[in-house]
């Protein structure tokens, strides 16, 4: 910490004299208040791009796993709703990915 | 002293008793004119017979060299000699442009006031090189103003933003209204990362500061390289109001982070005659 952290240093602009003010405790408050929000604001920020790049890497692991055992995990569902909406979102998925040309054949 | 004794006679070879000699050759006459001998003078130049104090009537015109201007009535502050026609009179006035403060370096304190800005320009232009002391990839440069006493009220003050972060990144804006606890305008700055022993590149523009009969405009325009490549430029334009009549006397710089204000920043003040 220096002796002009908690200052505001004033330059007159005609005679180019220099003035250190001191802070007020309001204002060393207001610096200290500051600082603590924008460090918490920065840690979200850096742990939300941090769980946007695990949320990407993620995907790409995905796009690149090989296809599940449908009919494995078919039978691995407790009930034959779940598994009947599971079926109809993989026939959603499918159509769609044949409408914007999305093609897994060369992926292993 | 030598002297001379002339007799004149005239073409009959009688001697005159006074007589105006109207020519001599220049050479039939050598030695130093006596103050008591020297004519009166008129045109730019004057005196009195007989009299070696001599002084030039008027204003000296352009063509002699002169400015045509009476010079002890003008001048002041910043003021400067102009001829704004060709073979026009030269008169006195503001320049276009002067630079109030050249680059003047800061850095270590929290804020920054720049007071006691001259009154006598209609418009102001504020260059800023900023690096906040804050580790962090950018922070945000808030400006105040004030004209005798700074102004902290928050309502006197909107702020609008738009900036572009990396060749092909996102564009983000923002419009602030009654920002926060503290009054200010809003600005994008480097933080104090990557690359380092950079600065951030600000510029305002405040037409009419001087005046005492209108709110504030205020334009600005920041870029940075926040990331040491292309990819980590950012560019982005920011307007504001004052919303006070007062004159702009003094500005006021904060940092949104509340770091300190990192080595190489600097401000330079220009005012403009418009």
């Amino acid at each position: 910490m220096t002796d002009v952290e908690f200052a505001n240093i004033v330059y007159n602009s005609q005679t180019g004299e220099k003035v250190v003010i001191p802070f007020t405790p309001e204002e060393v408050a207001d610096t200290l208040s500051r600082r603590a929000a924008f460090a918490q604001e920065q840690a979200a920020r850096e742990a939300a791009q941090e769980a946007a790049k695990a949320e990407q890497v993620a995907l790409e692991e995905k796009a690149t796993t090989k296809p599940v055992n449908e009919e494995k995990l078919l039978a691995s569902l407790p009930d034959d709703d779940l598994r009947e909406i599971i079926i109809n979102l993989w026939a959603r998925v499918a159509y769609l990915e044949k409408r914007l040309g999305i093609d897994h054949s060369a992926k292993g | 002293m030598a002297q001379f004794k002339i007799t004149v006679y005239d073409a009959s070879g009688v001697q005159k008793t006074s007589a105006t000699v109207s020519s001599l050759p220049t050479t039939s006459l050598t030695g130093t004119l006596q103050a008591a001998q020297f004519p009166a003078l008129t045109g730019d130049v004057t005196t009195s017979a007989g009299s070696l104090a001599t002084a030039y009537a008027g204003v000296v015109p352009v063509a002699k060299g002169g400015t045509h201007a009476d010079l002890s009535a003008t001048g002041g502050v910043y003021q400067v000699l102009k001829q704004l026609t060709s073979g026009g009179d030269v008169s006195v006035g503001l320049p276009g442009s002067a630079l109030l403060n050249t680059f003047t370096t800061f850095s270590g304190s929290a804020a920054l006031t720049i007071s006691s800005i001259s009154q006598v320009f209609q418009d102001l232009e504020v260059t800023l090189l900023i690096r906040s002391g804050t580790a962090a990839a950018t922070d945000t440069l808030y400006v105040q103003f004030g004209a005798g006493s700074l102004d902290t009220t928050a309502a006197n003050y909107t702020s609008y933003d738009i900036i572009h972060f990396g060749a092909s990144g996102s564009v983000t804006q923002s419009a602030l209204e009654n920002f926060g606890s503290v009054a200010q305008l809003k600005i994008a700055a480097l933080g104090n990362t990557t690359p380092s022993n950079d600065v951030s590149l600000i510029v305002l523009r405040i037409p009419r500061y001087s005046s005492a009969d209108a709110q504030k405009q205020i334009i600005g325009m920041s870029t940075g390289l926040y990331q040491g490549s292309a990819g980590g430029l950012w560019q982005g334009g920011q307007a504001g109001v004052w919303r006070n009549t007062d004159a702009i006397q003094q500005i006021k710089l904060t940092l949104l982070s509340g770091g300190n204000f990192a080595s190489g920043c600097a401000y330079s003040v220009r005012g403009l005659a418009a």
